[in-house]
């Protein structure tokens, strides 16, 4: 899939019949049949790029033949300002095209026409292709230099999309010369990257035969050689629901290339920590590992029950413990591991019957400086970052926040004391509120270490810094990015975490190294939310090209990828067994998709505006959505994964999307428990407490 | 209609199309401030424009601008001003180079895992001068003023022990002047020190400052309440410069971070640079006498 940009110049030249200068063949083939002369310098360019191309294929004699014909030689071999791959790459997918102009409209009817004429069962899926040939035509026309045709064309027919490019639509109308495609991200997208079309077998078939019947217009047959793929399945073609459920991504749906690696979507075998009360509760997080073995064999094994014994109870969707590099825990992170095992066992069985409780922190007098909250896991910090580069911490127990003794005070106290940890700090700075000050621009997100001793900040500023909430100092400041990050996240096992930034890719740091471990590239336009497995080993990228990625750490290749959002991705959250990964937008949808193979699962919809936080309840039961629209929405997971079949069905399959749409209830979403609104607080944060108690901030708006 | 628009104040015809490309572009809800802003953006960047174009119409020595010309100024403003995100192909290649790596192993037994400090922002980032040198020559008050003899002053440079849990004090040698090695000296002889004044009472020179066991940017609070001495110079040496300067960012990489912050609020907690003027020929020979560079 990464190789896809680089192989198109490839196809173009290897699925053509004819011999390679196959962006020039709609000279020979239209009626006004001209000498191909390189007359002018675009022209020239053109066949000198398809030169280069031969050279780096090592197609010598063909770039003899080519050379003699085309009266190229006086083309120098080393040619002057070598383009590079893109550019090439770029000339050859140009739009160079000889066609009258009129006849693209022509064109455009003759299909609409037969994708009206077709069988209903056939018509959705062939109906797929309006909207990348609508593109590639107007793309054609402006850089071909027709604009008052360009201009027609797009008003004529751009209303009649579907309204998920209509923001992708408005930004092309923009482009009516050729000079405004040349820094245009999107038109490069689209010059660039093959639109993916998912189509079963007789679809296909239908669509071909049409188009080779239909020679005339042979622009059609360019474009959608060169500009479509199609992704070829078995079995019945998809239904209107279907179709619509996974369309909206930028360049189209995913291919079944896309989501065939396997992923590892269990969590991470739990070492053996010796403690007193043994509870079943621990399993409880789900499907996950069965209960670990000790990874120090000096302590005293199998103290529990037989039961746990690796073998039968290991996942084998579960990653090994040492696939990635995790630090060890310390003596502190047992006792806090103990610690929230025990809190678990009190904590408050949810279901469709026994609804949490919510408590709601709201921020006054904000007046819209207030851009990002977040809280920490066991719920004794909230950190809100400012549009004014301020970043503050509140302490939500009534412990205050002390800060770390001065270094000739810490030379006395005594090391070996159980609670040092506490001696550490000096009680005499107390302070409710602590002011965090080092950005140079707005502060978009803050997420704290599973320790809570430091802190991450994100900002305009294209800076990544890391606070440490014990002297509430900066420690380092990652410079990376050159572009805004828009989110930052701690990874849940400590020492990595993951940025998203405007410059369409997302990175995986650690806190000892200065610059990113790895680069997830491969997004179409700005990479909005970023979020960690439960094991760590893979990240969820959501964007504004509305697609949802899965990476993977270790590799750092994408492992699935996600269409079905019409709108930017704004907040994604896994399932506590890590099998579903949920994603919300500006789309007001709620998605649930299936990491197993990709597959979306459900619409959920009732927002009436977009959803910024997602949480599930720590037993993995209920999810629980904030959004825009001042309301906070509890749905019914339990029942929505029992609802969906779920047996082992390969890539190709289209299951049923459940939701209103399916369920066709009057009442709304069928998996909705409550919803419950604020007065004019938008909803920024949700987080469920150790015990399941739902914490959500909002910040009031007057107006 | 007419009758509420004759009402309303005369909007100016740039005004008027701003708000109509507002529209075009389907924006709809904005305040009336954002009509401002535009203006005030456009009216800059086609006079900054302009000038460039200006400046290379002279330089090719043309009567007057020429499209050319605008197009040319255009261009560059572009490439500085406006860039793009890295082409989706090349970040792809970055990124393939990037993740053949393999991740690295955790070192254990650390404690909190940070970069080396040429890239952290723990380490001290001053220094102070040394003029023993000069002292030792004419001394006709005695002892120099040794900032940590002074019994309010409190100089603890920490430095970053990376990974170790204990806590080292490295305490600044030479806190008297017999020592050798550096000796802290305050003084001035004319008055333009800048001391800031950021804690309100007397003479601070303020760096905000706390000294946890290894970990962090050291600032001290360096509080001086008598006023400085004044040495007066003979007409043989060369007047001594007054000379607080503490130069901020030991790291190339982080200075910017570092000296755009010291614009930040005094209520910042990193350290403010304090440079002082003196007399230009001699502060110039003294520079040369310095170990390190600045």
């Amino acid at each position: 899939m990464a190789d896809r940009p680089v192989n198109a110049p490839a196809t173009a030249v290897t699925n053509n019949s004819s011999p390679v200068p196959a962006s020039l063949p709609p000279q020979n083939n239209s009626p006004s049949t001209e000498k191909i002369v390189p007359k002018d310098i675009s022209d020239k360019s053109t066949l000198v790029a398809v030169l280069q191309l031969l050279r780096k294929y090592n197609l010598k004699t063909t770039e003899e033949i080519l050379r003699k014909e085309a009266n190229l030689t006086d083309v120098p071999d080393s040619a002057d300002g070598a383009q590079t791959d893109s550019e090439v790459s770029s000339v050859l997918s140009a739009y160079k095209s000889e066609g009258d102009p009129e006849i693209y409209e022509a064109a455009y009817m003759d299909l609409k026409k037969f994708v009206e004429g077709a069988l209903d069962m056939y018509k959705h899926e062939l109906g797929l292709i309006l909207y990348p040939v609508f593109v590639h035509m107007y793309l054609e026309l402006v850089y071909n230099g027709h604009e008052t045709r360009a201009i027609e064309f797009m008003n004529k027919f751009g209303g009649e999309q579907e309204e998920w490019y209509e923001e992708d639509i408005k930004t092309l109308a923009r482009v009516t010369k050729k000079e405004h495609m040349k820094g245009n991200e999107l038109t490069d997208t689209f010059k660039s990257s093959e639109f993916i079309i998912r189509m079963s077998r007789d679809t296909l078939s239908l669509l071909k035969r049409h188009l080779q019947q239909e020679r005339k217009h042979s622009i059609l047959l360019n474009i959608v050689q060169e500009h479509l793929y199609f992704d070829m399945y078995e079995g019945v073609a998809r239904n209107r629901q279907q179709i619509q459920a996974t369309a909206g991504g930028m360049v189209g749906e995913a291919s079944r290339q896309d989501n065939k690696a396997k992923v590892y979507y269990g969590l991470l075998k739990e070492p053996d920590i010796q403690y007193v009360p043994v509870e079943e509760e621990e399993e409880g997080e789900g499907g996950g590992g069965g209960e670990g073995q000790g990874d120090r064999p000096k302590k005293k094994k199998a103290k529990k029950d037989p039961l746990f014994s690796k073998k039968a109870k290991s996942d084998p969707n579960a990653p090994s413990n040492d696939r990635m590099p995790l630090p060890d825990l310390k003596d502190a992170d047992k006792l806090e591991k103990i610690k929230a095992m025990r809190e678990a066992s009190k904590r408050v069985a949810l279901g469709p019957d026994n609804l949490p409780s919510i408590c709601f922190y709201t921020l006054l007098n904000t007046v819209q400086t207030v851009t990002c909250a977040e809280i920490a896991e066991d719920t004794s910090l909230l950190a809100v970052g400012f549009s004014d580069s301020v970043l503050k911490v509140w302490s939500l127990l009534p412990q205050k926040l002390r800060a770390m003794k001065s270094a000739d005070q810490l030379a006395d106290i005594d090391r070996e004391a159980d609670d040092v940890l506490v001696r550490m700090m000096d009680d005499r700075t107390a302070e409710t509120v602590r002011v965090l000050l080092g950005h140079r621009g707005p502060v978009y997100r803050a997420s704290f270490s599973p320790d809570r001793t430091l802190m991450l900040s994100c900002s305009e500023d294209s800076s990544i810094r890391l606070w440490s909430l014990q002297t509430w100092t900066c420690l380092v400041s990652y410079r990376g990015h050159v572009f805004p990050i828009w989110d930052v996240k701690f990874s849940p096992h400590g020492h990595y975490f993951a940025s998203a930034a405007h410059d369409r890719t997302a990175r995986l740091w650690s806190t000892d190294h200065h610059q990113p471990l790895r680069i997830f590239a491969g997004h179409y336009s700005d990479v909005d939310v970023v979020q960690f497995h439960p094991n760590s080993n893979y990240i969820a990228t959501g964007s504004s090209d509305r697609s949802v990625r899965l990476w993977d750490c270790v590799s750092g290749n994408p492992v699935r990828l996600m269409t079905g959002h019409k709108a930017p991705i704004y907040s994604l959250c896994f399932s506590v067994d890590g099998r579903f990964l949920a994603s919300g937008g500006a789309d007001k949808l709620i998605l649930i998709w299936d990491l197993a193979h990709g597959h979306l699962l459900a619409r959920l919809t009732g927002h009436t505006s977009t959803v910024h936080a997602l949480a599930f309840t720590r037993d993995g039961t209920l999810l629980a959505s904030g959004s825009l629209d001042c309301s906070i929405k509890l749905w019914d997971f339990t029942h929505l994964v029992e609802d969906v079949s779920l047996e082992d069905v390969n890539v190709s399959h289209n299951p049923d999307v459940r939701g209103a749409a399916s369920g066709g209830n009057s009442n709304g979403d069928p998996y909705l428990l409550r919803s419950y609104p604020t007065k004019s607080t938008p909803i920024m944060c949700l987080h469920l407490t150790r015990r399941n108690l739902l914490m959500a901030v909002g910040m009031y708006q007057q107006s | 209609m007419s009758k509420i628009t004759s009402q309303t104040k005369h909007i100016p015809k740039d005004a008027q199309v701003i708000i109509s490309m507002l529209k075009d572009m389907g924006i709809t809800d904005y305040e009336p401030r954002v009509v401002n802003q535009l203006l005030e953006f456009t009216y800059r960047y086609v006079t900054c424009t302009l000038d460039d174009a200006r400046v290379f119409a002279n330089h090719a020595k043309k009567k007057s601008l020429d499209l050319d010309d605008v197009t040319l100024a255009v261009q560059l403003q572009l490439d500085r001003r406006f860039t793009n995100p890295p082409s989706r192909d090349i970040l792809l290649e970055v990124a393939r180079a990037k993740n053949n790596v393999p991740l690295p192993m955790i070192k254990p037994h650390c404690g909190i895992r940070l970069p080396p400090d040429r890239y952290s922002l723990n380490s001290c980032n001053y220094k102070l001068r040394n003029y023993k040198k000069q002292l030792s020559k004419q001394n006709p008050l005695g002892a120099p003023i040794s900032l940590t003899s002074h019994p309010r002053i409190q100089l603890t440079p920490g430095s970053m022990i990376s990974g170790s849990s204990q806590m080292k004090v490295h305490q600044m040698p030479g806190n008297t002047q017999g020592s050798g090695s550096k000796s802290t000296s305050l003084v001035s002889s004319s008055p333009s020190v800048s001391i800031v004044n950021s804690s309100g009472h007397g003479r601070t020179v303020a760096l905000v400052g706390k000294n946890p066991g290894g970990q962090q940017t050291t600032h001290k609070v360096i509080t001086v309440p008598k006023p400085v001495i004044k040495f007066s110079a003979g007409t043989s040496s060369p007047s001594i410069v007054p000379k607080i300067q503490i130069s901020a960012g030991t790291m190339p990489s982080i200075s910017t971070a570092a000296s755009t912050a010291t614009s930040n609020s005094a209520a910042t907690a990193t350290p403010m640079i304090i440079t002082s003027e003196g007399s230009g020929g001699i502060k110039r020979k003294r520079e040369d006498d310095y170990d390190d560079p600045e």
